[in-house]
């Protein structure tokens, strides 16, 4: 059985900013503060986890797939991400459509992870390894006889990479990131 | 065989159906800032999909998976999850009627709408005003 899935995201309540009553024609200028920032260093390993399964069965070039920081992200002890902030990459190496044919590879690519507002470019490839339907081969060598055999083992393997598997990436380049608002000022001066 | 000779578009077909239904009845959908509406053959745990609804400040998350099973032409299921990752509620519809399967969604939808309707203003199914 094929499936094929959209996820929607649903609003009870849409809050809009709107002025108080008597308030239409004042203007207030506000001088906005400076947010101190944190610099994340270019190579900065991150550990992240898989938030969904990753198949050469389902997934073509292009797709984005989830990950989520499997570790707060720290800097002289200020918390910037955390567990949990949400990741995502793209698949490099799959289908080439959305077609039957399963990709003969699977590869994906880091792209970036969140820390509040700012995507953090993350750099690193994560390869799917294979295996072989012992089943299916047996199945099409007894069915088909040798030539059944031969097609089996040219067929593509099925590779899963399931969710939860932990990867490591890299920050792909320094990014200054603004201190969250519950993180502690003080640290932020810290040499 | 009709398994194998389904297309995507059949999936593009169901999906809109779903989502004009949504639009027409007022439900609030909002994009997912990163990826806009999240298209997947992949399966996702029902706590990373509550995940993406609060990274985009929604309140629910509403799965809809269209199969094609042995049985039926089409099967449209619609689920609906808290933030917490708990299901709120799930309906279904399915059509196996006919010689071919070309009624099939608006045969499948006719069942499914009085289902949703239901649960029309209610958690999971939030609609505008």
């Amino acid at each position: 059985m094929r499936s094929f899935r959209i996820v929607l995201l649903g609003l009870t309540a849409l809050t809009a900013f709107r002025p108080a009553v008597g308030q239409s024609g004042t203007t207030s200028i506000l001088q906005p503060t400076p947010v101190p920032e944190v610099l994340l260093t270019q190579n900065t390993p991150v550990q992240l986890k898989l938030a969904q399964n990753v198949s050469n069965k389902t997934d073509t070039v292009g797709n984005k797939i989830e990950l989520v920081l499997d570790q707060d992200i720290t800097v002289n002890g200020v918390v910037l991400a955390r567990k949990g902030a949400r990741a995502l990459g793209r698949i490099s190496e799959g289908k080439k459509d959305e077609g039957w044919q399963m990709g003969k590879s699977l590869k994906f690519e880091l792209l970036y992870f969140k820390a509040g507002p700012v995507r953090v470019p993350l750099t690193g490839q994560i390869v799917g390894e294979g295996h072989r339907n012992t089943g299916a081969v047996v199945a099409a060598t007894v069915v088909l006889g040798v030539p059944g055999l031969v097609a089996a083992l040219n067929a593509p393997k099925t590779i899963v990479i399931p969710e939860g598997t932990p990867l490591v990436g890299y920050v792909a380049e320094d990014t200054k990131i603004p201190v969250p608002t519950e993180a502690p000022q003080a640290e932020v001066a810290r040499p | 065989m009709h398994v194998q000779a389904s297309k995507p578009e059949v999936f593009d077909e169901a999906i809109a159906a779903v989502t004009d239904y949504l639009t027409t009845k007022k439900v609030v959908i909002i994009a997912d800032p990163e990826r806009g509406v999240i298209r997947t053959q992949d399966t996702m745990s029902p706590q990373n999909m509550a995940n993406l609804a609060r990274d985009a400040t929604a309140d629910s998350v509403l799965l809809v998976s269209v199969d094609r099973p042995i049985a039926s032409w089409i099967k449209l299921t619609v689920d609906a999850y808290d933030l917490s990752g708990s299901r709120l509620w799930e309906e279904s519809a399915s059509y196996g009627g006919g010689m071919n399967g070309k009624s099939a969604i608006n045969k499948t939808m006719e069942k499914l709408q009085p289902k949703l309707d239901v649960h029309l203003a209610k958690p999971g199914l939030p609609v505008k005003g």
